[in-house]
């Protein structure tokens, strides 16, 4: 099973991915690690934190395991869009016009209530640099 | 740069709106091509959108103009939308939400109605209760 | 006509006061001065807000003119069931919603010009964080 390793401000959490359920997502994902990037707070979305990158971005990668729904530890991704959220409590995946969907990528088993402190932080004290690597 | 402005006529009444070009870029400029000619249509009220007026433009450069710019789907008072493509434009007088049969849907705003507000507001609200009538949309 | 100002740091910006649902307008106006944190919004778009405990408007608790759309450069006004009123202010597209999805508010004031240095300060939020706001009365110059 793939992990991730996810670095927020000195706190580091481990996610599972998807392998079987989202096989494109997750090699799209893994393909542009390691990742040094931005989490920005959504800013439609809800309780979640987004990092918009371009390495990220492949049109051509489908929506697999399509959600709208986050809950807390969530991992979706994007792929048109080229955004990889992290949920911390209740949101969903939402444009200018409405609700749309994404990839259900995988869940953060390792130490989730630290990173969600710091993806929390993202709202109140602005955007937070990530580090994004294969897990061990 | 002076705003461009847009003149409404029904029952008698005038009232002139600003184009909201920075908004809606391309919707005011296929509006205001549009308007070469004056252009006169029935203003109906709305069937879904609540305390709103409609019109259909018709044939003309509105249909090329296919995507949102800016979404809304509240119609403030004095507030003048429109459908992608042109298909409707819309005009607020109360609380107005654009919608269709199937729930809520988005507009992208026009111009907004500076003179002569309440009276011809008064007017677009008469199409509730007293049906269709006639205005003239022209440059100002 | 009623004119009010905002301010975060250095920038500053004027809005009328809208006429459309006087009894909130009025109740915003007799509110002022609101000084507190504007937060990026999480649901609503490109907005900020603040929460007020301000009166008379904290104490409202209908929504006289109900949008949902926060046209860009407008307030709206939002009762919130805990005593306090949420003020929006928006910069683009923006949304009153909430975790179920759209809610509504009632617009109480509309931006005077471009009031671009205000609505760069307010989309700094987004990547920078919560900072101050003042929203006070202005003198009417018309």
């Amino acid at each position: 099973m793939t992990k991730l390793r996810i670095t927020i401000d000195g706190v580091s959490a481990v996610a599972e991915l998807k392998d079987a359920a989202a096989p494109a997502g997750v090699a799209a994902v893994v393909g542009a690690l390691p990742l040094r990037t931005r989490f920005v707070h959504a800013s439609r979305s809800g309780n979640c934190a987004v990092a918009h990158d371009a390495s990220l971005q492949h049109p051509s990668v489908g929506i697999e395991g399509q959600v709208s729904m986050y809950y807390p530890g969530m991992l979706a991704y994007d792929p048109a869009r080229g955004h990889l959220v992290l949920a911390y409590g209740q949101g969903q995946a939402r444009s200018n016009t409405g609700t749309h969907w994404v990839t259900y990528l995988g869940d953060v088993v390792e130490n989730l209530a630290e990173l969600a402190v710091k993806l929390q932080d993202t709202r109140d004290h602005g955007a937070l640099d990530v580090r994004i690597e294969l897990g061990e | 740069m002076t705003q461009k402005r847009i003149r409404f006529e029904s029952g008698g009444v005038a009232a002139e709106a600003e184009l909201l070009e920075a908004n809606a870029p391309k919707a005011t400029a296929a509006l205001w091509e549009m308007l070469a000619e004056p252009i006169e249509r029935k203003l109906i009220s709305a069937k879904w959108s609540g305390d709103v007026g409609v019109l259909h433009p018709g044939a003309g450069p509105l249909r090329e103009v296919a995507e949102l710019e800016n979404p809304v789907t509240s119609i403030y008072p004095g507030a003048v939308v429109m459908r992608p493509r042109g298909s409707e434009i819309l005009i607020g007088y109360g609380v107005g939400e654009y919608r269709w049969a199937v729930g809520v849907d988005y507009t992208t705003r026009l111009a907004k109605i500076v003179t002569n507000r309440s009276e011809f507001l008064s007017v677009v609200a008469r199409t509730a209760d007293q049906g269709p009538s006639s205005v003239v949309v022209s440059r100002v | 006509m009623k004119r009010i100002e905002v301010r975060v740091g250095d920038a500053t910006a004027r809005y009328t006061l809208l006429e459309d649902a006087p009894k909130t307008a009025e109740a915003f106006w007799e509110s002022l001065p609101i000084e507190g944190v504007i937060t990026h919004a999480r649901w609503a778009g490109s907005a900020v807000w603040v929460k007020t405990p301000n009166q008379p408007i904290a104490a409202l608790d209908d929504i006289e003119l109900p949008v949902t759309s926060i046209y860009p450069g407008t307030i709206v006004v939002r009762p919130n069931p805990r005593g306090v009123a949420e003020v929006f202010m928006s910069y683009g597209v923006a949304e009153s919603r909430g975790p179920l999805g759209r809610t509504y508010a009632t617009p109480v004031a509309e931006l005077e010009g471009d009031g671009k240095a205000l609505m760069g300060a307010f989309g700094d939020t987004w990547q920078g964080g919560s900072t101050s706001v003042s929203i006070s009365r202005a003198e009417d110059r018309s």
